[in-house]
């Protein structure tokens, strides 16, 4: 498609020659244009401009109130390098922070409901109720998912740690102590999330031919070996989708932490989109938030462009190999 | 084949629910005031009582437009605080403000300061809203740079709540009113029920969260310190006093061992209603709350006092006129008839949770009905409101993260509310 564009202005000399062909040339090159246009427009109202003014904003200081200061670099500058900013504390220590939930939730967010797919897929009695029962809490609003988990989790009145009790173990503060709150935000964010990922999977295992499967079993390869060799090749490209979509979300985590656990204890489980909503409608500092932004968007950018690369370099490997055999 | 449909409907709703956002995002309606019939006034009130409070301000407004009808008429628009702050930036800049407007009084001076308020002096001078009439604290926190920008509805103070049967059942009929009543009551009611050797029921309940930095600021003021210097740059919690009063709401988890440890956000407030907690302090707000709940048999009271004297933390809804790019008199001479009619006519408030500015109504014999909301006035001569200043609240903000952590026994009061200062002191410089 990309040469096209250039190739148009020949194909108009040409109609005069044979109209009817150089018609369905630039049909054709008009044609593909005309299918994303819906998208396009909407992808430049609602993702290129905010982006632009975001970086506007960021070279600025605005309070929504007075016009907006050019300030040139100085936001960027607060946020890495300026000590006595409060940005530069601030910043780190939720970012930090967001990494963390990154890490712990998203190996948690991709094997379990790779596992509950597997299980689901084998079309045993129950698997549609047991699809439609996991994919039932990614409809509710976070606020009501996380309300429901904070009840449960309630260190005195809860019902996790009543039946704790009952085995024995008391005084776990599930929302208020460290490694708990980040246990309880990841439990929290698997129960709700987990339907979209087991969806991706489940339509992916669907398009593994039987036929390996049938030929791997003759071949005499067990549970973990067909696991390890058909099913895990086999949804490369949902995996793929399903682990830079589920990173990117984990980083935009702000409902579950916001709820319940207030970013605390202390400041502990405060993310970076809590914070910079803080900056940005709590002190109306739209410069500063908007760059906070833009360096957040950029970490994701290079933690999304490791991951396609990491997926495709281990694509091209197997190939060089499955080649030498 | 019955849960793919279910599959397929609830992706479908998913799908249908995120287009209604994108709708929703863009479109926002607003109803143009119209001043083509010359005799009546028209007025855009905005305001951001979304819940229940919402339909009792309706029906002040609905009475207020009977008796004006042909001369004035409020519209109302409602929306969610959040959105009404930011909102009401942006459009005084763009030219399209609301006549007037209720918002909380913590927020008036940083919009006054910010040019968006008109200053209320010469517009009251010929009115009947006078400070004779109210609660004096109030009316002056609503003066920033000597210049008046706001009228005060309402005053909601934080209150005792305690259980009338849990306290009884240990002889005590009446609430404390002294921190050593306080903790012999809490002392008494604290105990294990079944005999299983854990306690499960308590006397209070600190919490570690929200509602904690109004206790602390309470406290605070009862031992005679100050939250920020007046010109809202620098943070005065961390000296003797501040530490202190902190000190003062630890002791009640670690070293009187009247409340459980660790409390989550809310997790008071669920023992209480469980019957399980003797005492909780908490807002004038959650009067109804507690009400709902079946089988709580409780009262309300004044906080008891831990300082050396009373002070009890308060906000107040307020009423404002925000800036217009032309001025018209007449819209604001109808302003303020209407918000001297509703802090007239706020009884139906008051039912809502709430203790009326005006002296007149809250002298009423049917404000003395409510029992709750009359109980809870009686803190109205020492009520302590935030200092006017633009950046209090950035200062203030991260003495509410130490008092989470010291209150979760994970730093001491004066490393935590030193760690504050100097975060604070950092905000307000990044806010100025």
């Amino acid at each position: 498609m990309k040469t096209s564009v250039p190739v148009e202005p020949n194909l108009q000399v040409s109609a005069a020659r044979s109209p009817k062909k150089s018609r369905t040339f630039t049909m054709q090159s008009i044609t593909p244009y005309l299918y994303i246009a819906p998208h396009l427009l909407f992808f430049l109202i609602f993702l290129v401009l905010p982006t632009g003014y975001g970086v506007y904003l960021s070279l600025h200081d605005w309070d929504l109130l007075r016009p907006a200061k050019f300030v040139g670099l100085e936001n960027y500058y607060d946020i890495f390098f300026n000590k006595d900013s409060i940005d530069y504390s601030e910043f780190w220590n939720a970012c930090w922070n967001t990494f963390k939930f990154v890490i712990f939730a998203v190996p948690v967010l991709i094997l379990v409901p790779l596992l509950l797919a597997i299980a689901i897929d084998t079309k045993t009695w129950g698997s549609g109720f047991f699809r439609a029962l996991f994919y039932a809490p990614s409809l509710l609003s976070v606020v009501t998912a996380v309300l429901i988990w904070v009840w449960m989790f309630d260190s005195n009145a809860g019902l996790v740690n009543y039946y704790l009790a009952k085995l024995g173990i008391t005084g776990v503060a599930w929302l208020a102590d460290l490694p708990w709150a980040w246990i309880a935000l990841v439990i929290i964010t698997v129960w709700w999330t987990i339907g979209r990922n087991l969806i991706i999977f489940l339509a992916g295992l669907n398009d593994i031919p039987d036929d390996l499967h049938e030929a791997a079993k003759l071949d005499g390869a067990g549970k973990v070996s067909r696991f390890l060799n058909v099913i895990l090749p086999g949804l490369r490209g949902p995996m793929l989708f399903a682990l830079v979509t589920t990173t990117i979300d984990s980083f935009n985590i702000f409902g579950q932490s916001m709820v319940a656990t207030q970013g605390g204890p202390g400041t502990e489980t405060k993310t970076l989109i809590m914070y910079i909503r803080e900056a940005a409608f709590g002190s109306y500092r739209m410069g500063d938030a908007a760059a906070m932004a833009i360096v957040m968007g950029m970490f994701m950018l290079i933690v999304s462009v490791v991951q396609f690369g990491w997926i495709n370099r281990d694509r091209s490997g197997r190939k060089r190999r499955t080649q030498a055999e | 084949m019955k849960s793919a449909k279910v599959l397929q409907l609830a992706m479908a709703s998913a799908l249908g629910f995120s287009l209604v956002l994108t709708g929703c995002s863009s479109t926002t309606t607003k109803e143009a005031s119209s001043t083509s019939d010359s005799k009546k006034v028209t007025l855009e009130f905005w305001n951001g009582f979304t819940g229940p409070d919402g339909n009792d301000m309706k029906k002040i407004v609905d009475g207020f437009n009977k008796q004006y009808e042909g001369k004035i008429e409020i519209k109302t628009q409602t929306m969610k605080w959040d959105q009404f702050y930011d909102k009401i930036r942006t459009v005084v800049n763009s030219g399209t403000a609301p006549d007037v407007a209720a918002m909380h009084l913590d927020q008036v001076p940083r919009m006054a300061s910010k040019g968006v308020l008109t200053p209320l002096d010469d517009l009251l001078k010929d009115s009947d809203l006078k400070k004779e009439d109210f609660i004096p604290q109030v009316w002056d926190a609503g003066i920033y740079e000597s210049k008046r920008y706001s009228v005060p509805l309402d005053v909601h103070p934080i209150a005792l709540y305690y259980n009338v049967d849990l306290l009884k059942k240990e002889g005590f009929d009446k609430p404390p009113a002294t921190m050593a009543d306080f903790v012999k009551i809490a002392k008494a009611t604290t105990k294990d029920t079944d005999g299983d050797g854990k306690i499960d029921q308590w006397g209070f309940g600190m919490p570690t969260l929200w509602p904690a930095n109004l206790m602390y600021y309470s406290t605070l003021r009862q031992f005679g310190g100050e939250s920020v210097s007046k010109d809202g740059m620098t943070a005065l919690y961390n000296d003797d006093k501040g530490v202190k009063a902190l000190q003062t709401l630890s002791d009640l988890i670690y070293k009187d061992k009247i409340s459980p440890e660790k409390i989550q956000a809310d997790g008071e407030v669920t023992l209480f209603k469980q019957g399980k907690m003797a005492m909780t302090i908490n807002g004038i707000w959650m009067i109804n709350g507690f009400k709902e709940q079946q089988g709580l048999n409780f009262a309300a009271a004044a906080i008891p006092q831990f300082g050396d004297m009373p002070a009890t933390w308060a906000n107040s809804h307020n009423f404002v006129i925000p800036k217009q790019k032309k001025d018209d008199p007449e819209k604001t001479k109808a302003a303020i008839t209407f918000i001297n009619y509703v802090t007239s006519n706020s009884i139906e408030w008051a039912k809502g949770g709430q203790i009326p500015a005006k002296n007149s109504v809250r002298d009423s014999a049917e404000f003395k009905a409510l029992k709750e909301q009359s109980a809870i006035a009686e803190q109205v001569p020492y009520l302590v409101f935030p200092p006017a200043s633009p950046t209090y609240v950035d200062v203030w903000a991260p003495a509410e993260t130490a008092i989470n952590k010291a209150l979760l026994g994970q730093m001491t009061p004066q490393a935590a509310l030193d760690e504050a200062k100097d975060k604070g002191e950092k905000a307000a410089k990044a806010a100025k």
